[in-house]
């Protein structure tokens, strides 16, 4: 919010370095500019009652730069009629919940006018159109106070004012004419036959005061901050009076304002008040029980005693006993923590001493956070690097892999079209990386780790998933390499892979199931095309939330062979179908001595179908020589000939 | 025979058969051979010492030179031979070695996440899907506020209506469940990205990520919350001694609340000109305060006897700054370019 400083000075006095006015308000209040004649003020939100005004905000600067002097506004009590206000204007306010207080004065007989050149510059500066003296002077006395005021043309008003809810359908005109549907929740002010007001938030031009005006009704009210809230949302009327409002405004200075706008337009304008002030009543006083050990215990300093009374004196704060009597505009000032709050910030939060304090129990990170971080260095070592994504992605993407991941989290409201829901796998994250590094670089290693959700029984399930992404130009060095790694995995951390070939949309035939896992595969060369890649990409996804359910991360030590190990490759040709884990079971069945492994070393197409598989040999008691081995290697060949009919290469 | 012209012959011999030696062994037998204790060149000095005075003091410099000469051929060739074959300038680059790199964010997480470890937080993980109380109600900004103004939220759908679940706009939503889930006394920091309903530019995205933590016990204070503040960035600016300022702020669920800015790291309050800091020396970087007593009971805490502070961070803003990145989408990128400089 911004202020002229020769408005500030006319309640702070003059000041003469304001820049040192605006530092100390920036470490002890609001966060403050200060640039040629004019102070910037971020008011917390919570101190707008007080301290979004002239009045508040030099109290406030006269507080902090300790002056004992405080700022007042000038009222003289208007000389009142013989005639009183309510014999003229009969007043109803139904919503003593939601309106508690409901002032308003009669002026009549005066003489409305355009504003002078100062009005005029005045109200212009702190954000309002000109409109005419007596508009222009509410409008300056909300600046001066803090509380938002309404004058009504009293011979437009039928009757009475009635402070009510809106009937559903209700129509309500608004000064600039234009027509809004009401309901019930909203509130409004009334008189007979039409709504004059829709409370706090804007006057009806049904009701507005203009140059022609001679008698008026000035309200000056309290309405509830969630109504206004509510009724401004949603029709989308945001004027100052509803930010005022919705962030409280407090009944004394709404008083007060009363009697300094009735003071000023008696001067200014002339006219006769009439005797009473509609709905006036004594405020209630507001207090609190405050323990001052609280002090030392919030903030770590020791305050003495007089400092502390000190304190509270320049803030009008009555201590009696453990009982403090607030001032009434401090509407922040609630709980016991928000007075130590002001002790402190008033004393300095800068001297509070750091200090160390013991732990209190042992540090833990939370497991999945440690797996993560394991996995992440698993890709980082098979030279992947890591990406980056965005959480939400489009409805494309959602439909495309609905296959492989059906449920998936809706946004209410997106950003944009292309991000209609919140990923429930990885892969178009993959694709959008893959997509903005293909113009620099011909081999692309990705991978991510991030929470994905889907839904699941109706409850939101997040969960971390791992995607891997390679794009090179042969898919089958590609599928080799993620097969590799996959491999790798699931010796480094101990669990069963398991790949069923799986048909998809993404991969056509070639992609398979992790199972329990998540999946694997090529991009279809329609999908490169959709997506403009000029590579083939080879994509895995994991869920990680299942994985971390089935490894085994403690390594048991295997005992280092004593003595020599013996490999032996044989690579043969068989029919499609058959499968190495077939010929491995089979093989096992044989009485083969000293064979302690069969590792399949290589698949391969050239018009058939052909395997390298590696037979291990070792003797626990001895080192084997060859001709003991080749005898053995012997048993396998005549039986992979003979049984199952392989051509040996 | 003239002793001179059989020396010069033994001379061509011994540099011949040495320059045709093809391994180190070969080369030592033919030194043991040609200039061993046995060798013929070794009895020379006894045939020499047999001359007359002329001749001895002729041959006898004709014997030293020569045995001169073979030690440094033997010594040439001997380091040729020491050498591996190949032909390199050290000028050439070396090959380009492929080092793969982690993401800048998710190696500061760690880096964090270690300096919070070590100052006895434990790490927690949250959803970042939650319900509107865990986000808002129970962190004191009720519904019809304008304090919910400040978080513009991503709301998640239920058949085409606004559901009760958002995209959390705060990792501060982590708290009142945490504290439920882990009793108290209680230290934990929580990390992760948060949704905003917001326009992006170089210093706004719609997804960012923060830091929450949170220390309750019967003592804890707000120096206590200056000691870790300080420690911190301390440790994550790499300095010697950070310069924490607290001002005050206003967030609904701490009283008291504070703004917490550290001493400009690029001009260190020394600059005219600081773009970083606006020459105001200061840079607001957290947001902290006393957990309302509010929240803790909400939370199933005695507030009479617990009390807590609480802080929050950007960590795009702490990362931008540390490493000079003046735009938070090049932060959030995959763009390998980008990685490979960290």
């Amino acid at each position: 919010m911004k202020f002229r400083i020769k408005d500030l000075e006319k309640y702070t006095g003059k000041i003469s370095n304001w820049q040192k006015v605006a530092d100390t308000l920036t470490l002890k209040s609001f966060e403050t500019n200060y640039t040629d004649g004019i102070i910037d003020v971020d008011i917390l939100p919570n101190r707008y009652p007080d301290a979004s005004c002239l009045l508040g905000l030099a109290n406030e600067i006269l507080l902090v730069t300790n002056k004992p002097r405080r700022a007042k506004l000038e009222i003289k009590k208007p000389k009142e009629s013989k005639e009183k206000t309510e014999g003229k204007l009969k007043v109803v306010n139904e919503l003593s919940d939601e309106v508690p207080y409901y002032f308003g004065r009669v002026i009549l007989g005066l003489k409305n006018q355009p504003s002078p050149s100062w009005l005029k510059e005045f109200v212009e500066f702190y954000g309002f159109r000109s409109i005419n003296f007596l508009v222009d002077l509410s409008n300056l006395v909300m600046i001066e106070t803090g509380a938002p005021l309404h004058i009504f043309d009293l011979d437009k008003i039928n009757d009475q004012v009635i402070v009510r809810k809106a009937k559903d359908g209700e129509k309500f005109i608004s000064l600039d004419r234009k027509v809004y549907n009401l309901n019930k929740e909203d509130i409004v002010i009334a008189d007979r036959n039409k709504i004059i007001a829709l409370a706090g938030i804007n006057g009806s031009s049904l009701s507005e005061v203009d140059l022609n005006t001679k008698n008026i009704f000035i309200e000056a009210a309290v309405f509830s901050p969630e109504a206004i809230y509510k009724t401004s949302r949603r029709l989308n009327l945001k004027t100052t009076s509803a930010f005022r409002f919705e962030r409280k405004v407090s009944p004394s200075r709404s008083r007060l304002a009363l009697e300094r706008v009735t003071y000023l337009i008696n001067i200014y304008l002339g006219g006769v008040v009439l005797a009473g002030i509609i709905g006036d009543r004594k405020m209630p006083i507001r207090q609190i029980k405050f323990d001052f050990s609280l002090i030392e215990k919030i903030s770590g300093l020791r305050l003495d005693n007089k400092l502390i009374k000190k304190i509270l004196d320049s803030l009008n704060i009555k201590k009696n006993g453990n009982i403090l009597i607030l001032p009434s505009d401090r509407l922040d000032l609630q709980t016991p923590e928000d007075i130590v709050e002001e002790i402190i910030r008033l004393y300095d939060y800068n001297k509070i001493k750091p200090f160390y304090e013991y732990s209190f129990h042992r540090t833990s990170i939370e497991k999945h956070l440690e797996f993560n971080n394991l996995i992440k260095n698993f890709f980082l070592k098979v030279g992947y690097f890591e990406g980056y994504n965005y959480s939400f992605f489009n409805k494309e993407y959602y439909l495309l892999i609905k296959e492989m991941y059906p449920s998936a989290v809706k946004v209410y409201n997106p950003i944009s079209e292309d991000h209609e829901y919140f990923q429930n796998n990885l892969i178009p994250s993959l694709l959008k990386n893959v997509y903005l590094n293909q113009f620099n670089f011909k081999k692309i290693r990705l991978f991510q780790i991030d929470k994905v959700a889907c839904e699941e029984n109706e409850k939101i399930v997040e969960k971390y998933h791992l995607g891997v992404v390679y794009a090179d130009k042969d898919p089958e060095l590609i599928l080799k390499e993620l097969k590799g790694i996959l491999t790798k995995l699931s010796n480094e951390f101990n669990f069963n892979l398991e790949l069923v070939k799986f048909h998809s949309t993404l991969f056509g035939k070639i992609g398979a199931r992790l199972r329990g896992l998540g999946f694997m595969g090529v991009l279809t060369k329609n999908m490169q095309e959709k997506f403009d890649f000029d590579l083939n990409l080879g994509i895995i996804e994991i869920d990680l939330d299942e994985l971390i359910k089935i490894v085994n991360l403690r390594k048991m030590f295997q005992p280092i062979p004593i003595f020599s190990v013996i490999e032996r490759d044989l690579s043969f040709f068989v029919e499609n179908d058959m499968t190495f884990s077939e010929i491995s079971k089979q093989i096992r069945k044989l009485k083969v001595n000293f064979l302690k492994e069969i590792k399949l070393i290589d698949i391969y197409f050239i018009a058939k179908k052909s395997l390298t598989i590696r037979f291990v040999f070792y003797s626990e008691s001895r080192n084997l020589t060859n001709e003991e081995v080749d005898k053995e290697i012997e048993k396998i060949k005549i039986y992979l000939v003979d049984t199952l009919k392989v051509e040996l290469r | 025979m003239d002793l001179e012209l059989e020396l010069n012959n033994l001379l061509r011999e011994i540099e011949n058969k040495f320059r045709e030696a093809k391994t180190l062994l070969e080369l030592e037998n033919l030194r043991i051979r040609y200039l061993g204790r046995k060798s013929y060149l070794a009895s020379f000095p006894q045939i020499i010492s047999k001359l007359d005075q002329d001749q001895k003091k002729k041959i006898g410099k004709i014997y030293n030179d020569l045995k001169a000469r073979i030690e440094k051929i033997y010594g040439e060739r001997k380091e040729e031979l020491n050498q591996v074959e190949v032909n390199f300038d050290f000028e050439h680059p070396g090959l380009e070695i492929l080092l793969a790199k982690e993401h800048p964010i998710s190696k500061v997480r760690n880096e964090i996440v270690k300096i919070f470890s070590s100052l006895g937080f434990s790490v927690v993980d949250y959803s970042q899907i939650v319900s509107e109380e865990e986000n808002f109600d129970y962190l004191n900004i009720p519904a019809y506020h304008p304090a919910r103004d400040i978080w513009d939220t991503i709301w998640v759908d239920k058949n085409g209506k606004k559901s009760k679940y958002l995209f959390r706009t705060h990792t501060t939503s982590f708290q009142v469940s945490t504290i439920k889930k882990l009793g108290v006394p209680l230290r934990a920091v929580v990390f992760g990205k948060v949704f905003r309903y917001e326009a992006t530019d170089k210093t706004h995205d719609f997804e960012f990520h923060q830091l929450d933590g949170i220390s309750i016990s019967p003592s804890t204070n707000l120096g206590h919350l200056r000691y870790v503040v300080e420690k911190f960035f301390e440790s994550f600016f790499d300095s010697s001694k950070a310069i924490v300022r607290f001002r005050p702020g206003y967030f609904p669920f701490v009283e008291p609340g504070l703004e917490i800015d550290i001493g400009c790291i690029f001009c260190h309050g020394k600059s005219k000109n600081c773009l970083i800091c606006k020459n105001t020396r200061f840079i607001e970087v957290a947001g902290a305060g006393m957990i309302h007593p509010h929240v803790l009971i909400r939370a199933g805490v005695n507030a009479n006897k617990y009390r807590g502070y609480a802080f929050g961070f950007g960590v795009d803003r702490l990362i931008m700054l540390r490493h000079s990145i003046d735009d938070i989408r090049v932060l959030h990128s995959a763009d390998l370019r980008f990685i490979n400089q960290f």
